[in-house]
């Protein structure tokens, strides 16, 4: 064998042998007999990494302590559509965390969350809440304050792609909301996105993108983002001012087991009792700590600092749930696409 | 047919017809108006102009520069030049992601290069010519790495002759070079324009993504699969995938015509990649004198600005917290999982792309043992096919892989018996890193055989190499001593493109990872998350050490090139 083949075959035997024993010493325990501590998957959206990374630990400890067994929980974070495909698509999450019911909804029709999922969990299997807000220019030089204001021409607006993001579609509901809770019509909120959305002048794909193209590109007069965003921003000192424009609309996110999942590894009360962990007084104050409006009362009013309340906060029900807003507003050809077309036609 | 066909077949058959036969067959549950509706819808068709158009633009600009580059880098003396040669190979590397946020802190309005050329009233990004800028370096390496090879092998001598006989160096240039340079160029316009149509990560940043304005295909296939259109999303992928079908069948036959020259000229390679040593470059001072400065200070200008400047960033952002945060992530868990990992998958996606590219580049160019019908059609056909990875979006490749190994997938029944687990585990990741990573050595190892006559085999023959042990030995015999030596130095290049965008790859990747920290979790896939996790440092920290992965790569190839001589 040639010499330069000799060393090909010892470079990658090497790279090999390092990955396959690194690899066997990092489950080390399994090998020697011991049983392996039983695993649970937690799939959940990009911005709750803070909140949950807190969570786990507390949560593992607990359950060592009252069940006497160590439990590894696994974590997967990314945007909530792409997440729930692939949860779809066989990914062995045994608990979500989603911004939107309608994903969790999407599950269910998969046959891998059975129905009923809402009342399993307390306040609906909602966990924690936000709340969209309009983040401004420091000193906020064009004046907006309401939800009216961003309909003026020769306004630049960051948005969010309602096609890619939980969050914008959570957005989209606000602006339409704004005009429907205020008495106009159908045609008027019709008008009023279309202005909207024509003044922005990039769709980013998820908020991290849009804020990033807001806060670091210079692009646009306002942005409109998550509470919890501007408010960690705030926080760290970085933060520019942000209004909270009423009416507005309760962003709650849900949180399932997945059950064909959870059968299958074995791992149900695991993932049960995770789920109500979720809603205790200590769970609940790292997710009020992270920004995310808490569901729990005594937590919430301990907060209430934090969480300016909103005059008028309606819900998703109140505009015909996910089921319709999918329908209408987001479907292929529905009428997010058309307005998209109209816009952007010469 | 001969073993290295069949092993040719074989592996294409797993790691790329059937998934693209997963892509047509989930495109066809729908009827074909409501097909031809989603083709032709108008964001669609927009996207298509938009796409085709940008990526053409990129590939024609990077093939003219790319025979500047290749020219100065081959003729030319310049401190750093080994360096810039190396760094040429990071648009491969870069995860798409990584490319894309380097580029728009460069190009962006508060950028380095965006600042500066806003109050022209030119902005960089947000708009056509950001995805341009996208492309540009997307690109980039494929033109120059054409031409390379095929200026280190070309015989001075007709040059001379040239000069000798009164050619000015201009008319040399057009009349004796360009001919020769050409189909590696055409080659390396093709593969980049192939990879830049599919490109999605590096254009969705710096995008404004509105449709008719620079809203590409890639990007709305991603928008459909996000918003659960799986068919939808196929029908623009086949759509796509047609495109870059048809165009690399055409620059392939294109080249199969020109064969016989390259074959003429491959002789001379091989003779004077013996000899090129000797040779002083005296020649070229004598000769350009002002325009040698003026086109190595162009291809300067032109690489500052898609390369160096971008490049320079990535290091710049990833070092200025300091060595504290850099040796934070060293020693952080995740990450070095997350390591591992992309170094295993890579090593046997490099290990499994080079065996079978070997035994296709070698199956290609023995076909005189085979009786074919028309076998430079057939050829160039396998080749398209060879090269499609390069211009699917990687995102498409990563959903035919879940539509066949996926829980509802072709697969699915057998696998859940089996109790396997292909996607969301590791050997999901393998078949989409090999999936992305297919052409590299077939591409590079291809053109050194076919330059090399096949007397050179026959005369081995004859001369009586292993003939006391029957013919199949008398073949190995032949190819260890004497064709497998002659591409070692392809090979070893084709390995380090193939282990470069392994380790880089994030749009395949994303889609059957899961990202299950510690356990699905790719470099790449690391860095999307610390970048969506406000962790810019630590993502840009995690990027450049998969740079400099790759640089050492390059530089190991070197190594190993220096001590088989």
């Amino acid at each position: 064998m040639p010499i330069y083949l000799r060393k090909i075959a010892i470079a990658v035997t090497t790279v090999l042998l390092i990955t396959a024993c690194s690899h066997s010493w990092h489950h080390k325990v399994g090998f020697l007999g011991t049983t392996p501590s039983r695993e649970l998957t937690l799939v959940s959206f990009t911005v709750t990494r803070r909140a949950y990374d807190r969570i786990i630990p507390l949560f593992t400890e607990q359950w060592r302590e009252e069940q006497g067994e160590s439990i590894v929980i696994n974590r997967s974070y990314g945007p909530s559509g792409p997440r729930t495909r692939a949860i779809i698509d066989g990914l062995p999450a045994d608990v979500v965390a989603l911004p939107i019911a309608a994903d969790v909804t999407q599950l269910e029709q998969e046959g891998l969350v059975d129905p009923g999922w809402e009342d399993e969990l307390p306040h609906g299997a909602i966990v924690h809440q936000s709340l969209p807000v309009l983040m401004t220019r420091s000193g906020n030089p064009k004046q907006l304050q309401s939800w009216a204001d961003l309909a003026q021409p020769n306004l630049s607006i960051v948005l969010t792609n309602p096609k890619t993001s939980g969050v914008a579609r959570w957005i989209f509901m606000a602006l339409w909301g704004s005009v429907l809770q205020q008495q106009g019509t159908a045609e008027d909120a019709l008008t009023y996105v279309h202005q909207v959305y024509g003044n922005a002048p990039l769709l980013a794909r998820d908020a991290r993108e849009a804020a990033d193209a807001f806060v670091n590109r210079g692009q646009g007069d306002v942005l409109i983002n998550y509470e919890q965003e501007a408010i960690l921003a705030q926080r760290a000192g970085e933060g520019l001012p942000y209004v909270l424009p009423s009416p507005n609309i309760a962003m709650g996110s849900s949180v399932a087991v997945v059950d064909v999942n959870v059968d299958r590894h074995g791992n149900r009360d695991i993932a049960e009792a995770f789920c109500q962990f979720l809603f205790t007084a200590p769970a609940q104050q790292i997710f009020a700590e992270a920004g995310f409006r808490p569901i729990e009362p005594t937590v919430a009013s301990a907060f209430s600092a934090d969480f300016p309340q909103v005059e008028e906060l309606y819900s998703i029900e109140d505009l015909g749930g996910w089921d319709f807003a999918g329908e209408q507003f987001f479907q292929a050809g529905a009428m997010f696409d058309q307005m998209q077309a109209g816009l952007a036609k010469p | 047919m001969t073993w290295p066909w069949r092993i040719t077949w074989l592996y294409l058959s797993v790691m790329l017809l059937l998934p693209v036969a997963a892509l047509v067959a989930k495109a066809f549950s729908l009827s074909p108006g409501e097909i031809w509706g989603i083709a032709t819808d108008p964001i669609a068709l927009s996207t298509y102009k938009v796409t085709l158009t940008i990526a053409l633009a990129a590939a024609v600009t990077n093939g003219i520069a790319g025979l500047a580059i290749a020219w100065v880098l081959m003729r030319y003396r310049f401190p750093g030049r080994a360096l810039l040669d190396a760094a040429l190979d990071l648009p491969l590397a870069l995860p798409a992601a990584v490319t894309g946020l380097t580029l728009v802190t460069v190009y962006g309005d508060r950028g380095w290069l965006g600042s500066l050329l806003l109050p022209l009233g030119i902005q960089l990004s947000y708009g056509r010519l950001g995805v341009y800028m996208a492309m540009l370096f997307v690109s980039l390496p494929f033109v120059v790495r054409a031409v390379q090879p095929v200026l280190a092998g070309l015989d001075r001598s007709l040059e001379e002759a040239a000069a000798g006989l009164g050619a000015a160096p201009g008319r040399r240039f057009r009349k004796v070079l360009l001919p020769l340079l050409l189909p590696a160029t055409l080659t390396g316009v093709a593969l980049g324009f192939a990879r830049a149509v599919g490109e999605y990560g590096a254009v969705v940043l710096i995008a404004s993504n509105l449709p008719f304005k620079d809203l590409i295909a890639a990007v709305l296939i991603m928008q459909k699969l996000e918003q659960y259109d799986i068919a939808g999303a196929t029908v623009l992928g086949l759509v796509m995938l047609l495109f870059a079908l048809v165009i690399l069948w055409a620059i392939n036959l294109l080249q199969a015509r020109n064969q016989p020259m390259r074959g003429d000229m491959g002789g001379g390679q091989a003779r004077t990649t013996l000899t090129s040593h000797l040779h002083q470059p005296g020649l070229g001072w004598q000769t350009f004198g002002i325009k040698r400065f003026f086109l190595l200070g162009s291809v300067l200008v032109y690489l500052a600005l898609v390369l160096i400047v971008p490049t320079a960033n990535l290091f710049f952002q990833a070092l200025r917290g300091g060595l504290g945060p850099f040796l934070a992530i060293l020693g952080q868990r995740e990450f070095l999982t997350a390591l591992r990992l992309t170094l295993g998958i890579a090593a046997i996606a490099v290990f499994l792309n080079s065996a079978f590219g070997l035994c296709a580049a070698w199956a290609i160019t023995h076909r005189q043992t085979r009786n074919l019908p028309q076998p430079s059609r057939l050829s160039s056909l396998l080749l398209s096919l060879i090269d499609l990875p390069l211009s699917v979006s990687p995102v498409v490749a990563g959903v035919m892989i879940v539509l066949l190994y996926g829980r509802g997938g072709w697969f699915s029944p057998w696998l859940e018996a089996g109790q396997i687990r292909i996607v969301f585990a590791w050997p999901g990741l393998v078949l989409a890193t090999a999936f992305v990573t297919l052409p590299f050595v077939v591409r590079e190892v291809l053109p050194v055989w076919q330059a090399i006559h096949p007397s050179q085999e026959e005369a081995a023959r004859s001369l009586g190499a292993g003939d006391s042990l029957g013919s199949l030995l008398s073949n190995r015999s032949i190819f260890q001593r004497l064709t497998l030596p002659q591409v070692r130095s392809s090979l070893g290049y084709g390995m380090v493109l193939t282990y470069g965008r392994a380790i880089g790859e994030f749009g395949a990747v994303m889609v059957v990872s899961g990202s299950i920290i510690g356990k699905t979790q790719t470099l790449s896939l690391y860095i999307e998350d610390a970048y969506q996790n406000y962790e810019t440092q630590s993502a840009f920290i995690a990027a450049m050490l998969l740079a400099c992965l790759t640089l050492a790569a390059v530089g190991l190839r070197a190594w190993f090139g220096r001590h088989q001589a």
